[in-house]
């Protein structure tokens, strides 16, 4: 019994040294990983699209795939702190004693989990961070390189809406009509037919007008915007880890009573052993 | 080193310059091509016009080739804004079509070349 007790209170005055600062100081090593594997050619979906895209990318990741681990094993920790809660009530003395402390170390990994949960959701969201980021920059030099070629591409435009209106008369012109077609004009007229139907097709989309409303300053924006969400959720995690300090506070806290009560009784015991008393062996005397 | 700065210093203005697209260089080829045609005194009235014919038809084609040509808008040079700002001078075969007019007459009335512009010119001489 004094033997384990010893173990018990060496224990706890580790638990109170581990959690002394109100800031959980232990360096934590995360497992897993998370780069994100999308092509390029993905930039160009709509901000809503290509968070949805990140999200699946994430979810085959080897960070994920520890993330989720720890959450089930926090849940576990949770259930488990929850049957000793109301075990304790039903025993006394030793096994009270004994339940108390298995309280604390569950209390003691129960943090040290969550903390590395939280540490994982904010490389996760930083990452995210760093992906917008990456994709805001890209977007503001490609809106600066554009608005020099706005002038040329409106011209091209125009030119494009007035030819298109000319094909149907350029077919019709006797002189083209009746010539020996060229290998580039008999593969225009086939192939313009299907552009132009597909185009038609395009246009009627439902996403088609989703797309078109985001000019690049609205793309900006838009990602502006998923940073600023991301930013407020690492916020969120700052004030569950700020929690999560107290909560080892706490924890610290009950370690120490424990310690002091178990102290205090081994000191009784300890003094009664230690010192002998004579009226212990007035007897020996008296015969 | 006054070797590697030459260098450099080529380099960089090779990526700087402005890209004249392969289409549009083509197009204005074929276009300086039929001018020439139009221009020579020294064809006969049919050949001349069998070959402005000919000509007529390939310049269709180019000048399609750089309608469609989505490259062409990325780092354009001065050549290519301006081919694109002139239409009428630039795109001779849509041109001529849209206004119903024979392909050298359009040019000619395009550069200001008109019969009453002509007669002018002859009054002032005088």
């Amino acid at each position: 019994m004094k033997i384990k007790s010893n173990k018990i209170i060496v224990f706890l005055i580790l638990t109170i040294l581990f959690f002394q600062n109100s800031k959980i100081t232990y360096a934590i090593s995360i497992e897993g990983e998370w780069k994100p594997q999308i092509v390029e050619k993905m930039y160009v979906l709509p901000p809503k699209q290509l968070n949805r895209v990140l999200e699946n990318d994430f979810k085959s990741s080897s960070l994920a795939a520890t993330l989720n681990k720890k959450d089930i094993k926090i849940r576990d920790r949770q259930s488990k702190i929850n049957k000793l809660n109301e075990a304790i009530l039903s025993f006394d003395g030793e096994e009270k004693i004994e339940l108390q402390h298995q309280i604390i170390i569950e209390k003691k990994d129960y943090i040290k989990d969550m903390h590395q949960l939280l540490k994982m959701k904010k490389k996760e969201l930083n990452t995210k961070k760093q992906f917008f980021k990456k994709i805001e920059n890209k977007l503001i030099v490609k809106n600066t390189l554009g608005k020099s070629n706005n002038s040329i591409e409106n011209e091209r435009n125009k030119i494009i809406e007035r030819t298109t209106q000319l094909d149907e008369k350029i077919f019709d012109n006797i002189l083209i009509s009746n010539s020996k077609k060229s290998k580039y004009l008999n593969a225009y007229s086939k192939n313009k037919r299907a552009i132009d139907s597909l185009r038609k097709a395009i246009k009627k989309h439902p996403m088609s007008q989703l797309t078109s409303q985001l000019m690049p300053d609205n793309k900006i924006q838009s990602i502006k915007n998923l940073v600023e969400n991301i930013e407020t959720e690492v916020s969120i995690i700052e004030l569950k880890e700020e929690l999560l300090n107290y909560m080892a506070k706490l924890v610290a806290l009950d370690a120490m009573q424990l310690a002091e009560n178990l102290s205090d009784s081994n000191e009784f015991i300890n003094n009664q052993s230690i010192y002998n008393d004579p009226n212990d062996v007035i007897e020996f005397f008296i015969n | 080193m006054k070797n590697l700065i030459m260098l450099t210093l080529l380099l960089i203005s090779t990526f700087l310059n402005p890209s004249f697209a392969a289409s549009i260089d083509n197009m204005e080829r074929t276009r300086a091509m039929l001018i020439t045609t139009m221009l020579d005194p020294n064809l006969k009235a049919d050949t001349k016009q069998s070959r402005i014919n000919d000509l007529k038809l390939k310049l269709l084609d180019k000048e399609r080739m750089v309608i469609n040509d989505k490259k062409i808008i990325q780092n354009p040079n001065r050549h290519t804004i301006k081919a694109f700002e002139e239409f009428e001078l630039s795109f001779l075969v849509h041109a001529s079509i849209e206004k119903n007019l024979e392909i050298s007459s359009h040019w000619f009335n395009e550069i200001g070349l008109t019969t009453s512009n002509l007669e002018n010119t002859k009054l002032i001489t005088k």
